[in-house]
Protein backbone atom coordinates (compact mmCIF):
# COMPACT_ATOMS: atom_id res chain seq x y z
CA UNK A 1 0.00 0.00 0.00
CA UNK A 2 1.57 3.26 -1.01
CA UNK A 3 1.41 5.80 1.72
CA UNK A 4 1.71 9.46 0.90
CA UNK A 5 1.36 10.62 4.46
CA UNK A 6 3.97 13.11 5.58
CA UNK A 7 4.37 11.36 8.88
CA UNK A 8 4.94 8.01 7.26
CA UNK A 9 5.99 5.49 9.82
CA UNK A 10 9.45 4.16 9.20
CA UNK A 11 9.69 0.45 9.03
CA UNK A 12 11.79 -0.96 11.84
CA UNK A 13 13.78 -4.13 11.98
CA UNK A 14 15.26 -6.04 14.87
CA UNK A 15 18.82 -7.27 14.62
CA UNK A 16 19.81 -10.06 16.97
CA UNK A 17 23.43 -10.66 17.89
CA UNK A 18 25.05 -14.04 18.48
CA UNK A 19 24.53 -13.41 22.19
CA UNK A 20 20.78 -13.03 21.58
CA UNK A 21 20.70 -9.31 22.27
CA UNK A 22 18.25 -7.37 20.14
CA UNK A 23 18.61 -3.97 18.54
CA UNK A 24 15.95 -1.96 16.76
CA UNK A 25 16.97 -0.16 13.61
CA UNK A 26 15.24 1.54 10.68
CA UNK A 27 14.98 -0.70 7.66
CA UNK A 28 16.18 2.08 5.36
CA UNK A 29 19.42 2.23 7.32
CA UNK A 30 19.87 -1.49 7.80
CA UNK A 31 19.70 -2.27 4.11
CA UNK A 32 23.16 -0.78 3.67
CA UNK A 33 23.96 -4.38 4.50
CA UNK A 34 23.41 -6.57 1.45
CA UNK A 35 22.81 -9.57 3.67
CA UNK A 36 20.09 -7.81 5.64
CA UNK A 37 18.58 -6.42 2.45
CA UNK A 38 18.18 -9.96 1.10
CA UNK A 39 16.48 -11.12 4.26
CA UNK A 40 14.14 -8.15 4.20
CA UNK A 41 13.17 -9.05 0.66
CA UNK A 42 12.29 -12.46 2.03
CA UNK A 43 10.00 -10.72 4.53
CA UNK A 44 12.09 -11.05 7.67
CA UNK A 45 11.73 -8.34 10.29
CA UNK A 46 13.70 -10.11 12.98
CA UNK A 47 17.18 -10.65 11.61
CA UNK A 48 19.31 -13.16 13.48
CA UNK A 49 23.03 -12.58 13.06
CA UNK A 50 24.71 -15.59 14.64
CA UNK A 51 28.11 -14.56 13.28
CA UNK A 52 28.18 -11.15 14.92
CA UNK A 53 28.68 -10.61 18.65
CA UNK A 54 26.96 -7.81 20.54
CA UNK A 55 29.95 -5.52 20.85
CA UNK A 56 30.70 -5.70 17.15
CA UNK A 57 27.05 -5.31 16.19
CA UNK A 58 26.78 -2.13 18.22
CA UNK A 59 29.72 -0.66 16.30
CA UNK A 60 28.27 -1.75 12.97
CA UNK A 61 24.91 -0.19 13.77
CA UNK A 62 26.68 3.03 14.74
CA UNK A 63 28.46 3.01 11.37
CA UNK A 64 25.31 2.34 9.40
CA UNK A 65 23.37 5.04 11.24
CA UNK A 66 26.06 7.60 10.51
CA UNK A 67 26.33 6.62 6.87
CA UNK A 68 22.57 6.38 6.58
CA UNK A 69 22.30 10.09 7.17
CA UNK A 70 24.77 11.00 4.45
CA UNK A 71 23.94 14.17 2.59
CA UNK A 72 25.98 16.47 0.33
CA UNK A 73 26.64 18.81 3.20
CA UNK A 74 27.96 16.45 5.83
CA UNK A 75 30.68 14.68 3.85
CA UNK A 76 33.45 16.16 5.98
CA UNK A 77 31.61 15.11 9.08
CA UNK A 78 31.38 11.53 7.87
CA UNK A 79 35.06 11.52 6.89
CA UNK A 80 35.93 12.53 10.45
CA UNK A 81 33.68 9.83 11.79
CA UNK A 82 35.35 7.21 9.59
CA UNK A 83 38.81 8.32 10.70
CA UNK A 84 37.84 7.94 14.34
CA UNK A 85 35.95 4.75 13.67
CA UNK A 86 39.05 2.84 12.59
CA UNK A 87 41.13 3.88 15.57
CA UNK A 88 40.76 0.51 17.17
CA UNK A 89 42.96 -2.43 18.04
CA UNK A 90 43.77 -5.01 15.40
CA UNK A 91 41.61 -7.50 17.26
CA UNK A 92 38.60 -5.20 17.06
CA UNK A 93 39.31 -4.39 13.42
CA UNK A 94 39.45 -8.08 12.58
CA UNK A 95 36.11 -8.72 14.27
CA UNK A 96 34.66 -5.75 12.42
CA UNK A 97 35.92 -6.69 8.98
CA UNK A 98 34.66 -10.25 9.40
CA UNK A 99 31.25 -8.92 10.37
CA UNK A 100 31.23 -6.34 7.57
CA UNK A 101 32.14 -9.08 5.13
CA UNK A 102 29.36 -11.35 6.41
CA UNK A 103 26.89 -8.48 6.26
CA UNK A 104 28.07 -7.30 2.83
CA UNK A 105 28.52 -3.67 3.78
CA UNK A 106 30.81 -2.66 0.93
CA UNK A 107 31.78 0.81 2.12
CA UNK A 108 32.69 -0.52 5.55
CA UNK A 109 34.75 -3.37 4.11
CA UNK A 110 36.67 -0.82 2.00
CA UNK A 111 37.17 1.48 4.98
CA UNK A 112 38.46 -1.31 7.21
CA UNK A 113 40.74 -2.87 4.60
CA UNK A 114 42.26 0.52 3.86
CA UNK A 115 42.83 1.02 7.59
CA UNK A 116 44.57 -2.34 7.81
CA UNK A 117 46.73 -1.53 4.81
CA UNK A 118 47.72 1.87 6.20
CA UNK A 119 48.70 0.36 9.51
CA UNK A 120 50.60 -2.67 8.34
CA UNK A 121 52.59 -1.32 5.41
CA UNK A 122 55.72 -0.60 7.43
CA UNK A 123 55.46 -3.61 9.68
CA UNK A 124 58.00 -6.38 9.80
CA UNK A 125 57.17 -9.83 8.47
CA UNK A 126 57.12 -11.22 12.02
CA UNK A 127 54.63 -8.59 13.14
CA UNK A 128 52.38 -9.43 10.18
CA UNK A 129 52.37 -13.10 11.14
CA UNK A 130 51.41 -12.20 14.68
CA UNK A 131 48.67 -9.77 13.69
CA UNK A 132 47.03 -12.15 11.24
CA UNK A 133 47.78 -15.37 13.13
CA UNK A 134 49.73 -16.86 10.25
CA UNK A 135 52.26 -19.58 10.98
CA UNK A 136 55.51 -19.50 9.05
CA UNK A 137 55.47 -22.50 6.75
CA UNK A 138 58.75 -21.79 5.03
CA UNK A 139 61.83 -23.80 5.86
CA UNK A 140 64.72 -21.55 6.90
CA UNK A 141 66.31 -22.14 3.49
CA UNK A 142 63.14 -21.25 1.58
CA UNK A 143 62.64 -18.17 3.67
CA UNK A 144 66.20 -17.05 3.06
CA UNK A 145 65.70 -17.48 -0.67
CA UNK A 146 62.54 -15.36 -0.80
CA UNK A 147 64.16 -12.76 1.41
CA UNK A 148 67.23 -12.63 -0.78
CA UNK A 149 65.22 -11.96 -3.91
CA UNK A 150 64.06 -8.68 -2.53
CA UNK A 151 66.49 -7.76 0.18
CA UNK A 152 66.15 -4.11 -0.74
CA UNK A 153 62.48 -4.13 0.20
CA UNK A 154 63.41 -5.25 3.71
CA UNK A 155 66.11 -2.71 4.31
CA UNK A 156 65.52 0.06 6.78
CA UNK A 157 66.73 2.83 4.52
CA UNK A 158 64.68 5.89 5.21
CA UNK A 159 61.72 3.97 6.52
CA UNK A 160 61.44 2.79 10.03
CA UNK A 161 60.58 -0.89 10.20
CA UNK A 162 57.75 -1.40 12.64
CA UNK A 163 58.02 -4.62 14.63
CA UNK A 164 55.06 -4.05 16.86
CA UNK A 165 51.98 -6.12 16.38
CA UNK A 166 49.59 -3.39 17.51
CA UNK B 1 54.13 -29.34 13.64
CA UNK B 2 55.56 -32.67 14.66
CA UNK B 3 59.14 -32.77 15.67
CA UNK B 4 59.32 -29.01 15.49
CA UNK B 5 58.73 -28.32 19.17
CA UNK B 6 60.73 -25.33 20.23
CA UNK B 7 61.71 -24.40 16.67
CA UNK B 8 61.73 -20.70 16.04
CA UNK B 9 59.43 -21.26 13.08
CA UNK B 10 56.57 -22.36 15.30
CA UNK B 11 54.92 -19.51 17.11
CA UNK B 12 52.18 -19.87 19.66
CA UNK B 13 49.48 -17.30 19.12
CA UNK B 14 47.19 -16.03 21.87
CA UNK B 15 43.59 -17.10 21.48
CA UNK B 16 42.23 -13.79 20.26
CA UNK B 17 44.54 -13.54 17.31
CA UNK B 18 43.32 -16.89 16.05
CA UNK B 19 40.54 -14.84 14.47
CA UNK B 20 41.63 -15.74 10.96
CA UNK B 21 40.70 -13.53 8.03
CA UNK B 22 39.50 -15.30 4.88
CA UNK B 23 41.56 -15.01 1.66
CA UNK B 24 39.20 -12.53 0.00
CA UNK B 25 39.73 -10.06 2.84
CA UNK B 26 43.48 -10.60 2.86
CA UNK B 27 43.40 -9.87 -0.87
CA UNK B 28 41.44 -6.66 -0.31
CA UNK B 29 43.98 -5.53 2.25
CA UNK B 30 47.04 -6.47 0.20
CA UNK B 31 45.61 -4.76 -2.88
CA UNK B 32 45.89 -1.48 -1.03
CA UNK B 33 49.54 -1.83 -0.08
CA UNK B 34 52.44 -0.12 -1.80
CA UNK B 35 54.62 -2.37 -3.94
CA UNK B 36 57.55 -2.30 -1.55
CA UNK B 37 55.45 -3.66 1.30
CA UNK B 38 54.07 -6.38 -0.93
CA UNK B 39 57.51 -7.56 -1.94
CA UNK B 40 58.48 -7.76 1.71
CA UNK B 41 55.33 -9.61 2.69
CA UNK B 42 56.02 -12.39 0.24
CA UNK B 43 58.09 -13.78 3.11
CA UNK B 44 55.10 -14.07 5.45
CA UNK B 45 53.99 -17.51 4.34
CA UNK B 46 53.73 -19.72 1.29
CA UNK B 47 50.13 -18.79 0.68
CA UNK B 48 50.92 -15.08 0.84
CA UNK B 49 53.82 -15.66 -1.56
CA UNK B 50 51.55 -17.46 -4.00
CA UNK B 51 48.88 -14.79 -3.70
CA UNK B 52 51.18 -11.81 -4.17
CA UNK B 53 52.91 -13.36 -7.18
CA UNK B 54 49.72 -14.44 -8.92
CA UNK B 55 48.82 -12.59 -12.14
CA UNK B 56 45.25 -12.11 -10.91
CA UNK B 57 46.45 -10.32 -7.82
CA UNK B 58 48.92 -8.21 -9.77
CA UNK B 59 46.09 -7.04 -12.03
CA UNK B 60 43.85 -6.26 -9.07
CA UNK B 61 46.62 -4.32 -7.40
CA UNK B 62 47.34 -2.39 -10.56
CA UNK B 63 43.75 -1.36 -11.00
CA UNK B 64 43.65 0.00 -7.45
CA UNK B 65 46.95 1.80 -7.52
CA UNK B 66 46.64 5.45 -8.18
CA UNK B 67 49.31 6.66 -5.86
CA UNK B 68 51.48 9.18 -7.66
CA UNK B 69 54.29 8.78 -5.20
CA UNK B 70 54.74 5.24 -6.30
CA UNK B 71 55.54 6.18 -9.85
CA UNK B 72 59.18 5.74 -10.53
CA UNK B 73 61.33 6.02 -13.52
CA UNK B 74 63.55 3.04 -13.84
CA UNK B 75 67.04 4.14 -14.63
CA UNK B 76 69.38 1.61 -15.97
CA UNK B 77 72.89 2.71 -15.52
CA UNK B 78 75.89 1.37 -17.21
CA UNK B 79 78.29 1.70 -14.37
CA UNK B 80 81.86 1.41 -15.45
CA UNK B 81 82.89 0.97 -11.85
CA UNK B 82 81.43 -2.48 -12.03
CA UNK B 83 83.17 -3.31 -15.22
CA UNK B 84 80.54 -2.46 -17.78
CA UNK B 85 77.70 -4.05 -15.85
CA UNK B 86 74.16 -2.76 -15.62
CA UNK B 87 72.79 -1.13 -12.48
CA UNK B 88 69.17 -0.42 -11.75
CA UNK B 89 67.91 2.61 -9.92
CA UNK B 90 64.53 4.16 -9.59
CA UNK B 91 63.54 7.70 -8.81
CA UNK B 92 60.37 9.78 -8.76
CA UNK B 93 59.14 11.34 -11.96
CA UNK B 94 59.22 14.90 -10.72
CA UNK B 95 62.86 14.90 -9.76
CA UNK B 96 63.90 14.06 -13.26
CA UNK B 97 62.46 17.30 -14.51
CA UNK B 98 63.85 19.48 -11.78
CA UNK B 99 67.47 20.33 -11.72
CA UNK B 100 67.64 19.29 -8.11
CA UNK B 101 69.74 16.34 -7.14
CA UNK B 102 67.92 13.22 -7.99
CA UNK B 103 67.59 10.80 -5.17
CA UNK B 104 67.58 7.44 -6.74
CA UNK B 105 66.41 4.38 -4.90
CA UNK B 106 69.00 1.75 -5.39
CA UNK B 107 67.24 -1.33 -6.58
CA UNK B 108 70.19 -3.26 -5.39
CA UNK B 109 71.98 -4.69 -8.30
CA UNK B 110 75.03 -4.56 -10.14
CA UNK B 111 74.41 -7.61 -12.15
CA UNK B 112 76.93 -10.21 -11.30
CA UNK B 113 75.58 -13.29 -12.87
CA UNK B 114 75.31 -13.40 -16.63
CA UNK B 115 73.78 -16.82 -16.77
CA UNK B 116 70.17 -15.65 -16.38
CA UNK B 117 68.06 -14.17 -19.09
CA UNK B 118 65.81 -11.23 -18.53
CA UNK B 119 62.94 -10.52 -20.79
CA UNK B 120 61.50 -7.08 -20.46
CA UNK B 121 57.98 -8.28 -20.89
CA UNK B 122 56.71 -4.75 -21.18
CA UNK B 123 54.71 -2.07 -19.54
CA UNK B 124 51.10 -2.31 -18.77
CA UNK B 125 49.33 0.53 -16.98
CA UNK B 126 52.63 2.00 -15.88
CA UNK B 127 53.85 -1.19 -14.39
CA UNK B 128 56.84 -2.73 -15.96
CA UNK B 129 57.53 -6.30 -15.06
CA UNK B 130 60.91 -7.70 -15.64
CA UNK B 131 60.74 -11.41 -15.42
CA UNK B 132 63.40 -13.63 -14.09
CA UNK B 133 63.60 -16.24 -16.75
CA UNK B 134 61.69 -19.33 -15.83
CA UNK B 135 59.65 -17.91 -12.97
CA UNK B 136 56.52 -16.45 -14.49
CA UNK B 137 54.90 -15.08 -17.59
CA UNK B 138 52.53 -12.20 -17.74
CA UNK B 139 49.81 -12.61 -20.34
CA UNK B 140 48.36 -9.25 -21.21
CA UNK B 141 51.27 -6.90 -21.66
CA UNK B 142 52.35 -4.65 -24.44
CA UNK B 143 55.92 -3.90 -25.23
CA UNK B 144 56.37 -0.23 -25.88
CA UNK B 145 59.89 0.59 -25.03
CA UNK B 146 62.02 3.18 -26.58
CA UNK B 147 65.45 2.02 -25.83
CA UNK B 148 68.73 2.02 -27.48
CA UNK B 149 70.48 -0.94 -26.04
CA UNK B 150 73.49 -0.52 -28.19
CA UNK B 151 72.97 -3.73 -30.04
CA UNK B 152 71.81 -5.85 -27.15
CA UNK B 153 68.24 -6.91 -27.38
CA UNK B 154 67.95 -8.08 -23.85
CA UNK B 155 69.50 -7.41 -20.49
CA UNK B 156 70.71 -9.94 -18.03
CA UNK B 157 69.69 -9.64 -14.40
CA UNK B 158 69.62 -12.13 -11.54
CA UNK B 159 66.54 -10.85 -9.71
CA UNK B 160 62.96 -10.08 -10.38
CA UNK B 161 62.31 -6.38 -10.16
CA UNK B 162 58.84 -5.12 -9.70
CA UNK B 163 58.17 -1.45 -9.43
CA UNK B 164 55.83 1.21 -10.62
CA UNK B 165 57.41 2.84 -13.58
CA UNK B 166 56.37 5.04 -16.38
CA UNK B 167 59.45 4.79 -18.52
CA UNK B 168 62.88 3.30 -18.80
CA UNK B 169 65.78 5.60 -19.27
CA UNK B 170 69.20 4.37 -20.10
CA UNK B 171 72.06 6.52 -19.02
CA UNK B 172 75.58 5.84 -20.09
Amino acid sequence: MASSSKTEQKKMLILKSSEEEEFEIEESIAVQSGTIKNMVEDDFTLIPLPNVDTETLIKIIKYMKKHGEKTKSNEKDIEEFDKEFVKKSFTELKELVLAANYLHITSLIDLLCQAFADRIKNKSVKAIREIFGIPNDFTPEEEAEVYEQHKWAHEEGKEHIDHSAY
Amino acid sequence: MEGEEGSSNVTQFPADSMCILPPEIITEILSRLPVKSLLKFRSVSKSWLALICSPEFINTHLSLSTNEEETLHLIILNDLEFGDKWCFKGCPVASLFNNSVTEAVDLGYPIEDDSYDLHIVGSCNELILLWFYGIQQLENTRICLNLDLGGKDHLTIPYMVWGMMSSIVIIR
